[in-house]
């Protein structure tokens, strides 16, 4: 039961994953419904930056976290499946949003 | 598996794949680079159309940053509709343009005719605007007239154009100060090698050659100009 708990960081990366996913695509249109006009742009890109970094940071750290207790707690044919159909997917979508955050932020 | 190896694979496996992302998106890494000379000097303004939510916040998250760093002004506007914003865009403009010796415009829409909005601003003002970057479809033959309102440089395209993958590489190397012509001739290979790596991708249902077509940027006025370089 208690190596039940290290699966948890698979549903919990995803999520992190699937809520910047759709931050990204519905969190726009409520921004720009509610404000139509002006906007304050500086404001948008800050929040979107925050949310970014901080959802694309956390999914990559906790599917890292995830894989290594996988991969010592669990025997080889449970664990390289996981890393390769759970983690790898989420660490693709996650670094995906990191390095779109770097590259909005003109830091690469 | 032993702790160490399973710490080595937990970091090697995202490294490469974020390796993979990098040459995926096919664009040097600008790493930190400095703001080029003469900051103070320019300002610049961009517009983006009336298009769905998930594009304006792309364009805006993509481009704010990126000017409010570069230039010493820089406004941005999100259109609501085909009209919104004029006063407001010209207020910003004019302002722009009095107080800095040299004035960029982004036109980031569809096929538009901001033109008109300028055009009525005095002549000595005019001819401050130095580079307008012009996304909008079949709006490349814009070119001359911009540059007889004023302008240095024009980059348009020619029709049903996929600008914002040249738009990405345009806005990345403008601001670390690479001449025009080299931007386009990056940029439109680039964009070519994206439109490609697509159509491969599509199991060839995207027309890259097409793409193309509509597409390539082109160039008229002062070739040579950079970010840094003070005209009037």
């Amino acid at each position: 039961m208690k190596q039940l708990v290290f699966l948890l960081f698979i549903p919990l990366a995803a999520l992190t994953q699937v809520l910047c996913i759709i931050l990204m695509y519905y969190g726009p249109a409520w921004v720009y419904e509610k404000n139509s006009g002006l906007f304050d742009e500086h404001k948008i890109w800050i929040y979107s930056m925050i949310l970014l970094l901080f959802l694309s940071g956390a999914g990559v750290v906790l599917s890292c976290l995830g894989c290594y207790l996988a991969l010592i707690k669990f025997k080889r044919i449970l664990s390289i499946p996981m890393v390769v159909f759970c983690y790898v997917p989420i660490w693709f979508v996650s670094l995906v949003c990191l390095h779109a955050a770097f590259i909005f932020s003109a830091l690469l | 598996m032993k702790a160490r190896i399973a710490a080595r694979v937990s970091i090697v496996i995202p490294l490469s794949i974020y390796v993979l992302i990098i040459i995926a998106v096919g664009d040097d890494l600008l790493l930190l680079s400095g703001i080029t000379a003469g900051r103070e000097e320019r300002a610049a303004v961009a517009i983006r159309d009336n298009v769905n939510a998930f594009y304006k916040w792309g364009t805006l998250v993509f481009t704010y940053h990126y000017l409010d760093r570069h230039y010493a002004t820089s406004r941005y506007f999100t259109q609501s509709d085909r009209n919104d914003c004029k006063e407001e865009f010209v207020a910003a403009l004019t302002d722009a343009l009095e107080r800095h010796a040299c004035v960029d415009l982004f036109l980031l829409a569809h096929t538009n005719n901001y033109i008109n909005w300028v055009s009525p601003l005095p002549e000595p003002l005019r001819t401050k605007i130095r580079f307008v970057y012009n996304t909008g479809c079949h709006n490349e033959s814009q070119g001359q007239e911009w540059l007889n309102l004023g302008a240095d440089a024009y980059i348009g395209h020619p029709g049903v154009s996929q600008s914002p993958f040249f738009y990405f590489y345009l806005l990345r190397h403008w601001v670390r100060g690479n001449p025009l012509q080299s931007i386009i001739e990056l940029g439109n290979e680039r964009m070519i090698k994206k439109f490609y790596q697509l159509e491969r991708i599509s199991f060839k249902r995207y027309d890259a050659d097409y793409a193309i077509r509509e597409s390539i940027a082109s160039l008229v006025g002062n070739s040579n100009l950079r970010i840094q370089d003070v005209t009037q």
